[in-house]
């Protein structure tokens, strides 16, 4: 009885309901239609080559905190800040230390550096550099009670000086040829001391940015969305060929894919090694893969039971298949590592025939499960036991890494459960030295061969907050590494270093597994001519280029 | 007497709040000193000297009350992660997720409320049929995975929509805005849907509807009975949904690149920035007590029986 009226109402309803949707469909396009000829150009579509030259848009996988790099020294920070900013020495494509806003430079004595400042340099505000500025610079690091991530490098510096308006010298308390690399980006950014005085506490936010030499400037930086830097003209290296870079954080894999095939970015970088294949096929994308001098190393806690038995190492050393998780893990992106260092680290240290002979000389307990349950047998545990492996979430190839070994050591009665942290619970735990093993993650600093070595096996680093998380306290080992420190002449420094590599992993105090890669994608129009390991270190836009 | 009231409630539930986030936060593994410092080697110095800047070795009490003290003089501290004055990194990032959260309600509303209506006018029916499984697929769709379909239908496919980032000027940001805001808002549809149809299958079931009928009312004035008689339910699902938006947001922040309060609360708990997580909780806990505050005004204008305050009706 009461259909008919219903059936009325529901229709109109109906159609109401119908015509507020498809009204609201349709304003997004007349938005769309407005939008496009007005301030779309920062964001926008793909834009042609002539375009793509005057804005450079880059995707980066996640935010950065700080623009500051001794406050947040992550791979990012330093990706952004060494636009801006740059150090006494660089870094070649070769790996060795080249001039940069040092002209050049010389080792007096053990002990002491000498620095001549590169004349005509000035700040992206105008004033000019002097030796003055670069003593501030060090001393934001050196200084007592600083809070800076670069003060380990300062540790051991005795005095910093301006000799004249151009010459600085910097004064250790001990001898230590790997010091030479402290200038140098990874753990130096030249910032101007009035920069320093007037902002504070407020360097690297976003209302205080950075001040630097580089051939661009911050204009803006909104954390977890984005930086924009403007080209700075006066730069003493050139001009560099884009009028404004602006950086995007892109935390979503598949959305920085599809930003990059809708051609509203031109670089992306650290494409995750499972998406490369994906990356690739979007049209006019290049994609290059260069060492990121990152290393993935098992530590075995060498003085907690049961690791501190030999026998235990060396049985979990054998059962770890490096080569099947370069291959499957990695996707063949990344090499197998078979020390600390990677062999490309050691250039102006040691010759490649050198490097070659050096590294068949390492021992190595490649993938054998039987010498593994035979290696077990011999242990204080033969019937096995159990631990836990932890890794940090923002590494999931260590995970499933680690998953591969946990699997390969049930067969010979070896329980490690795999657990995934969040990076920073993974790095607490890393500084405790409280767990028997650990999944190490590094990225190098330096292009010096000794940074792994020292850190990972002098016993000057053990104990809580030390570097050296397997606990391997060897007399002769950091013997040797101390003569290496104080030497002068780099290639008996090289034979000390290389001399305790072999000694060290005889005791296996760490199973390396690989030295990883990173890819970059490049979009249409923009080419990377020498692209390589130390791309990014250093004024890495500048020397970007246009590719048809 | 019944803001006052409301008032005493929401300041007892903030401050048992922030002891209890303060509590929770220094117990979280990790340490501040740690994650500023990386995987590199740190001197003794260094971390003395980190500790002692951020008070990190002071007493849990003294930590509270120094916090407290600074809020109760209004002052919210600084981020230790950033090294910015917390009120203008919130500051920053509210806009956005406010707009964001307005936006995608607007959106459930609009779409929710006209489809769970007619669903409920044809009952039974394969319209209905229709809307009641739409809704329940919006439902259990999770706002992540949406939000990737929309990118890669409406952004990447066709290229109506930009596929990350907030943009510049009104009409920029609204599109940039609509894709994330569909995405929040596909889920309450389906809540929307489910509620207002429940409801007002339930008032059409009711006599007074038969009557009015009877009388020969026309068919828009009964329903308009029948739609107001339905409101509370309606508007109860309408405060979850909006204080679910913004706890959705925080997924939807990361796949669409957005910089709002949900990114930011990630990364302030995963990094133990206490002086931000304290302040985000603050505001989280306000803004849900506004909500609710709203949708009890509303159950009052909806239905006068509801009294504010008032004795049991």
């Amino acid at each position: 009885m009461a259909d008919l009226p219903d059936v009325a109402l529901t229709r109109r309803s109906l159609l109401r309901s119908i015509a507020i949707v498809g009204g609201l469909a349709a304003v997004p396009a007349l938005v769309t239609a407005c939008g496009s000829d007005g301030p779309a150009a920062t964001s926008g579509d793909a834009g042609g080559a002539a375009k793509s030259l005057d804005v450079l848009k880059v995707a980066l996988p996640s935010s950065i905190s700080s623009l500051d790099a001794s406050k947040e020294a992550g791979i990012m920070n330093y990706v952004v800040a060494l636009l801006c900013q740059e150090a006494l020495v660089g870094v070649g494509q070769d790996g060795s230390l080249q001039p940069a806003l040092a002209e050049s430079w010389s080792r007096k004595d053990p002990k002491t550096y000498v620095y001549k400042i590169r004349s005509g340099v000035t700040f992206a505000d105008g004033t000019p550099l002097t030796a003055d500025d670069i003593v501030a610079s060090l001393d934001l690091h050196a200084k007592k009670g600083s809070t800076s991530a670069f003060a380990y490098a300062y540790a051991n510096v005795d005095k910093i000086e301006a000799g004249g308006p151009a010459e600085v010298t910097i004064t250790l308390k001990q001898p230590d040829a790997s010091f030479a690399w402290t200038p140098s980006p990874g753990t130096l950014l030249v910032t101007s001391r009035t920069f320093i005085e007037a902002t504070g506490q407020d360097i690297g936010t976003p209302t205080g940015k950075i001040l630097g030499t580089g051939p661009y400037r911050v204009t803006e930086f909104a954390p977890d969305s984005h930086v924009t830097l403007e080209r700075n003209d006066a730069w003493w290296g050139g001009k560099a060929p884009y009028r404004q870079i602006r950086l995007d954080f892109i935390p979503e894999e598949s959305t920085r894919l599809l930003a990059m095939r809708g051609g509203s970015v031109d670089v992306a970088l650290n494409v995750p090694a499972e998406q490369i294949d994906q990356w690739k096929a979007v049209s006019g994308v290049e994609l290059k893969t260069a060492s990121d001098r990152s290393l993935v190393t098992l530590a075995f806690n060498t003085a907690k039971k049961p690791w501190d038995d030999i026998h235990v190492r060396r049985a979990v050393a054998h059962a770890v298949d490096r080569d099947g998780i370069v291959r499957s893990v990695l996707r063949g992106h990344g090499q197998v590592a078979t020390t600390v260092t990677d062999p490309a680290q050691w250039g102006g240290v040691l010759g490649e025939a050198e490097v070659k002979s050096l590294y068949e000389s390492i021992p190595q307990y490649g993938f054998d499960l039987a010498k593994a349950r035979a290696e077990l047998a011999q242990s204080s545990v033969p019937g096995g036991f159990s631990d836990v492996l932890t890794y940090p979430g923002s590494g999931p190839q260590l995970g499933r890494a680690a998953l591969t070994l946990a699997q390969n050591l049930k067969t010979i009665g070896i329980t490690l459960e795999v657990k995934e942290v969040p990076l920073e619970q993974w790095i607490a735990e890393l500084g405790k030295h409280a767990s028997g093993v650990y999944l190490g993650w590094y990225f190098a600093t330096t292009g010096d061969p000794s940074e792994y070595i020292q850190q990972l096996l002098n016993g000057a680093f053990v104990g809580e907050n030390g570097s050296n998380i397997a606990e391997y306290a060897d007399d002769e080992v950091t013997g040797l590494l101390d003569q290496a420190k104080k030497g002068t002449d780099e290639a008996a420094r090289g034979k000390l270093l290389g001399e305790a590599l072999v000694k060290a992993a005889a005791d296996v105090p760490y199973q390396p597994l690989w030295w990883g890669e990173a890819a970059t994608a490049f979009g249409p129009g923009v080419g990377a001519a020498d692209f390589g390991p130390y791309f990014f270190v250093g004024p890495w836009a500048a020397k970007l280029s246009t590719r048809s | 007497m019944f803001l006052l009231r409301r008032l005493a409630g929401t300041a007892v539930v903030v401050a048992l709040l922030s002891i209890g986030v303060f509590c929770l936060l220094y117990l979280a593994p990790g340490s501040v000193q740690q994650t500023l410092l990386g995987t590199r080697p740190a001197t003794p110095e260094t971390i003395a000297a980190i500790q002692a800047r951020y008070h990190l070795n002071d007493p849990l009490p003294v930590q509270y009350l120094s916090w407290l003290g600074g809020v109760l003089r209004g002052d919210l501290g600084t981020s230790i992660r950033t090294g910015m004055p917390v009120a203008d990194m919130l500051g920053q990032r509210l806009p956005l997720t406010l707009a964001l959260t307005g936006y995608g309600t607007v959106l459930a509303v609009l779409v929710g409320i006209p489809l769970g209506v007619a669903g409920a006018l044809r009952r039974g029916r394969a319209a209905d049929r229709l809307v009641v499984t739409a809704g329940v697929v919006g439902l259990s769709a999770p706002p992540f995975a949406v939000g990737l379909l929309l990118l890669v239908v409406f952004a990447a496919g066709l290229g109506w929509f930009p596929v990350y980032g907030v943009g510049e000027g009104f009409a920029d940001q609204v599109l940039h805005l609509t894709l994330p805001a569909v995405a929040l808002a596909v889920g309450a549809v389906g809540m929307l849907v489910r509620f207002s149809r429940a409801a007002l299958i339930r008032e059409l079931d009711q006599d007074y509807v038969v009557f009015a009928r009877a009388r020969g009312l026309g068919a828009p004035a009964v329903l308009g009975y029948a739609l107001r008689n339905s409101l509370v339910p309606i508007l109860t699902a309408a405060g979850l949904i909006v204080t679910g938006m913004l706890a959705g947001t925080v997924l939807v922040e990361v796949t669409f690149a957005l910089p709002g309060l949900g990114s930011l609360l990630v990364d302030s708990v995963t990094f133990k920035d206490v002086p931000v997580v304290q302040a985000l909780a603050l505001l989280l806990t306000l803004l849900i007590a506004a909500v609710n505050l709203l949708v009890d005004v509303g159950y009052s204008a909806a239905d006068p029986r509801v009294r504010l305050g008032g004795r049991p009706s």
